[in-house]
């Protein structure tokens, strides 16, 4: 049994507070690309319901249904027609989940820790770098580390993600 | 004239192509010459214009026509034109007939005009054979009183009072309590202005204070009696009876609160109904911080199968009257549909989200249950249960019909609806109507109705007993229905089917009178009387059996 | 108004190829687009910004500075990049608190985002210059039947990115008409290609993938035109796991929508690296001569 807690919906309005306009019509589901393809184990409308009821255990802890899976392809925001920005609502969750150190897929690790080390997803390798000479392409100048890395600290980037997994 | 030769003109309507176009008109019109009494026949292009008009009331004069047949379209839209265009020439109405070869013929057989044209030959025979047997007939007059009855001193009562008086027209206003005002007296706010209810009560002191207004507090009716123009009501106010003359009846009753005891662990403390809650807000007295609304508690079930219309803004507004009060509180509504309509009930729903209400769907089949401190629900969406903490559960309680609705129904004679509301003429076309001429229904006796349904409702029955308020003398029917006193054997099938009320038992014969005022002519009772008793004056049985007799049939 | 190129992660780290037809397309259109050093990842909106909101903001507020120092505007190669600036950008604009929070991280580096940059995507510098892309075809693509793929970030949320319609677009039929190609209408085009699912569960994104491909197919198209290289990627290198999993045959040729124009602009294939692209596009090259 889960019990409402409008505490933690009040967390999330404040981050966004177009939540509050959802009356659950279900368009957001219905026309979810990741909905379909999933048959339904992502649904956007539940995340949503869910959030109305502050129902903190299963969106942060149990994560269910898995809000990971959402494309941000903006097709709900698109067409909800209460205007809820929806991408923005899981946004705020994935964070929250992300900053209270609950586990969140490897991959958004990899490349935050990319971005903290090179400034970028994805480096040049050798074999790119000689197909940018074949094409005569121009240098590729990176970011600059130290300038990056005092940004990233201002923002407290690397405790708030838990990088090294230590929580 | 019933010694008088019958001389038959018949006028047949090309209506543009719509007949001519299919039908072999020329054809018909030297057919219809060969047929009995048939003194003179032609056809026009169209006999509803002033050319096809002039041309019938000429021949009236020139042929001495005491019959008049035109064949063309519907009588419901025609027939009236015709009749008068008879009567300017001399001639008693009733002595025309209509027979429709457009939308019962043309219009069905345009793949196949010849067929069309024998049967348009056929339906003129059978029109010519009745028309020889009409009767002139005279329609009835009556007067009426220029003053109207108007029962239930709620909102819709008291506007529709009002309204009439501000017509010009005397007005009787009766309220079976000590008090005007109704259920609006037990309302703290109204939607969706959130205005005090107070402000609206304002309307009772210019009820009270108008000349043309004579209002009649703590009265129960003994007796109605009468028919359209001339009703007459009998009331008892503390034993002492008074009779009150009335033109047109208005019937705004309105309905009760159904009673919160036995649902939900009702009991009047931290499980209270909307009613009590509204009574709590007006006194400012709402402590609670976990408000739960608990929505369609006792209806849209199986014995009560309908929506009651107003608890849904109603919760609205109570749920955001608390949140105004103390924004911290955390009040949710469990509902089973949110029912908002139109653009401004939208906007207030959405209001209510906006204040951060929590709305939270059932299901009929799992209901919510009351714990001692919290509620669980089963929530849809998630397909598990939840569970919501309270100090205060707020049900939301339909409105019903009184219980008195079902015996001023039998003295109006006029019919309730399966859940006990009065049952208007027609759902779409006649929304404040009764059949019967002369009564009107407005506000929640007629279906529960928030107060802006209840002012345009109550607008409407007003501005439609006017009509008849301000003749002086009203024309009916004179097409209807008479008993054979000497057939009659009072078995009073017909009191039961007719649907106007007209026919009554006389106590003196023990057969059965129709009220001719009443009656429609619709031929209900006539087709119905196992004594063949009943003579429908316009649609006799000679008239019809000679048309269906011509037609082939055997006598 | 100038503009700089900003090339993003995928395009100069993995495609470089997209980046040489984009560059000598326009090139080709006779416009100067210059290069900007030390800008950093956007960041990936369906990334970083997913982990930390406040961190995306400042990163994505720090390159917009770098443009803005230089007095020059950004054309973005990639719809991801496109979507994270102008969402920063919007963000900024429309919430000056925000602004003011941003600009005290960017202080402790020295910058301060003003707000005087304009974000355009490629594609729409493209449409904005169709007439004159007209003018320069010289080997029409003739019968060459091309179901474009918007994708999401070119379009959505179109409250920050007013362009296109978003949910029926048609800048990019118009482009591929506009090089004398066929576009194809195909019943989910403006659903997600579904690469950023990857990044949490494979099947579920190939799944979409698939969904993707076969109203593709049904449609009748002979290759696929993208205007994002997240995109591209999934319908590049994904349509063989396709096959793998669901036992189809996909084999759609996949083109920068630069690549396309190149070609009409007669460019020959060595030129733009058409090599190097993983589905081989010999057959259409065939196609088109």
């Amino acid at each position: 049994m889960q019990m409402v807690n409008f505490d933690f919906k009040n967390e999330i309005i404040k981050e966004d507070f177009s939540l509050n306009y959802c009356y659950q019509c279900g368009t957001c589901s219905s026309i979810c690309p990741v909905a379909f393809a999933s048959e339904g184990e992502y649904n956007p409308r539940k995340i949503i319901e869910e959030s109305l009821m502050g129902l903190k255990s299963l969106l942060i802890k149990e994560q269910k249904p898995n809000i990971w899976l959402c494309s941000t392809c903006q097709m709900c925001v698109e067409e909800c027609p209460q205007e809820v920005f929806l991408t923005g609502i899981f946004e705020s969750l994935k964070n929250k989940i992300v900053q209270t150190g609950e586990k969140y897929p490897e991959a958004f690790k990899v490349q935050a820790k990319a971005i903290i080390d090179n400034g970028v997803a994805i480096s040049l390798s050798p074999p790119i770098i000689r197909r940018r000479k074949e094409l005569k392409l121009p240098n590729v100048e990176s970011a600059d580390r130290i300038e990056l890395k005092n940004l990233l600290k201002a923002t407290n980037f690397e405790k708030k993600i838990n990088i090294n997994g230590d929580r | 004239m019933v010694d008088e030769e019958v001389k038959i003109g018949v006028f047949i309507c090309h209506c543009g192509t719509n007949i001519g176009g299919i039908l072999d008109v020329p054809n018909i019109t030297e057919y219809a010459k060969t047929l009995p009494h048939v003194v003179y026949a032609a056809d026009n292009l169209y006999t509803c214009s002033e050319v096809g008009l002039t041309q019938i009331r000429e021949n009236i004069k020139e042929h001495n026509l005491n019959r008049v047949i035109v064949a063309s379209c519907s009588p419901r839209t025609h027939e009236p034109l015709f009749r008068a265009t008879c009567f300017e020439a001399g001639l008693n109405p009733y002595l025309f007939e209509m027979v429709n070869i457009r939308d019962q013929d043309s219009w069905v057989h345009m793949k196949e005009p010849e067929r069309g044209t024998e049967k348009a030959k056929d339906l003129i025979r059978m029109g010519v054979y009745k028309a020889a047997l009409l009767e002139p007939l005279e329609k009835i007059k009556v007067s009426i009183i220029p003053s109207a009855l108007v029962i239930g001193g709620g909102i819709s009562g008291m506007n529709a009072a009002l309204n009439l008086a501000n017509r010009g027209f005397e007005v009787n206003l009766i309220e079976k309590e000590p008090h005007l005002g109704g259920l609006i007296r037990s309302l703290n706010k109204t939607y969706p202005t959130n205005e005090d209810a107070s402000k609206l009560l304002e309307i009772t002191n210019l009820v009270e204070e108008n000349k043309k207004i004579k209002v009649f507090k703590s009265a129960i009716i003994e007796n109605i009696d009468g028919f359209v123009g001339n009703y007459k009501t009998t009331i008892v106010q503390n034993e002492n009876l008074t009779k009150i003359e009335s033109g047109i009846i208005i019937v705004a009753t309105g309905a009760s609160p159904l009673s919160p005891e036995g649902y939900y662990s009702y009991n009047g403390k931290d499980i209270i109904s909307q009613m009590e809650l509204e009574h709590l807000l007006k006194n400012n007295s709402v402590y609670a911080n976990n408000v739960i609304m608990i929505q369609c508690v006792g209806c849209r079930n199986e014995e009560r199968k309908y929506c009651s219309n107003i608890c849904c803004m109603g919760a609205l507004k109570n749920a955001m009257l608390i949140k105004e009060k103390n924004p911290d509180a955390h009040v949710s509504i469990i509902f089973r549909d949110i029912q908002t309509k139109g653009t401004t009930y939208e906007a207030y729903y959405r209001k209510a989200r906006e204040k951060g209400i929590l709305f939270i769907k059932y299901l009929p089949e799992k209901p919510p249950v009351i714990k001692k401190d919290h509620i669980q629900v089963y929530n849809e969406f998630l397909n598990h249960e939840i569970s919501i903490s309270y100090d205060l559960i707020v049900l939301s309680m339909p409105l019903i019909a009184n219980d008195d609705s079902e015996t001023l129904a039998k003295m109006l004679k006029v019919p309730l609806e399966v859940n006990g509301f009065f049952l208007e003429a027609h759902v779409k076309l006649r929304p404040v109507d009764f059949a019967t001429d002369g009564i009107y229904v407005c506000g929640s006796a007629h279906w529960p109705a928030d107060i802006s349904e209840c002012i345009s409702q109550s607008n409407a029955a007003a501005s439609r007993a006017s009509t008849i308020l301000s003749k002086d003398m009203l024309e009916v029917e004179g097409s209807t229905a008479e008993i054979n006193e000497d057939l009659c054997v009072g078995c009073e099938a017909c009191i039961k089917l007719c649907p106007y009320s007209a026919i009554s038992k006389d106590e003196e014969t023990d057969t059965v009178i129709v009220n001719k005022v009443i009656c429609k002519g619709c031929g209900v009772c006539g087709a119905s009387c196992p004594h063949q008793a009943i003579t429908i004056h316009h649609f006799t049985g000679d008239q019809i059996l000679s048309a269906i007799v011509t037609y082939g049939g055997e006598e | 108004m100038t503009y700089k190129y900003f090339l993003g992660c995928v395009i100069p780290g993995r495609l470089p190829y997209l980046e040489a037809s984009a560059r000598k397309t326009f090139e080709k259109l006779g416009m100067k687009v210059g290069d900007q050093a030390n800008y950093s990842c956007c960041p990936d909106p369906t990334g970083a910004g997913q982990l930390d909101h406040l961190t995306w903001l400042a990163l994505g507020a720090r390159n917009l500075c770098l443009f803005e120092e230089s007095n020059s505007n950004i054309l973005s190669l990639c719809s991801g990049c496109t979507e994270t600036l102008k969402a920063v950008k919007y963000s900024l604009e429309k919430d000056n608190k925000l602004k003011e929070e941003i600009n005290s991280k960017l202080n402790s580096i020295g910058k301060k985002y003003k707000g005087n940059v304009e974000v355009k995507h490629f594609a729409q510098v493209l449409y904005e210059n169709i007439d004159s892309i007209k003018k320069k075809v010289k080997k029409p693509l003739k019968d060459l039947k091309v179901a474009s793929h918007p994708g999401c970030h070119y379009l959505r949320p179109s409250e920050i990115m007013q362009w296109d319609d978003p949910l029926v677009p048609k800048t990019l039929d118009e482009l591929i008409e506009a090089i004398g190609a066929d576009p194809v209408d195909y019943s989910l085009k403006i659903d997600c290609c579904g690469n950023p699912v990857e990044k949490s569960n494979k099947d579920i994104s190939l799944l979409m993938l698939e969904n993707k491909l076969k109203s593709m197919k049904d449609a009748g198209t002979d290759c696929i035109a993208c205007v994002c290289p997240a995109c591209y990627q999934q319908f590049e290198f994904n349509q063989k796991e396709v096959n793998k999993n669901s036992n189809t045959n996909y084999n759609f040729p996949v083109f920068y929508i630069t690549e396309l124009i190149a070609l009409a602009f007669g460019m020959n294939a060595e030129e733009i690296g058409l090599k190097y692209h993983r589905v081989k596009t010999d057959e259409i090259l065939q196609k088109i001569s």
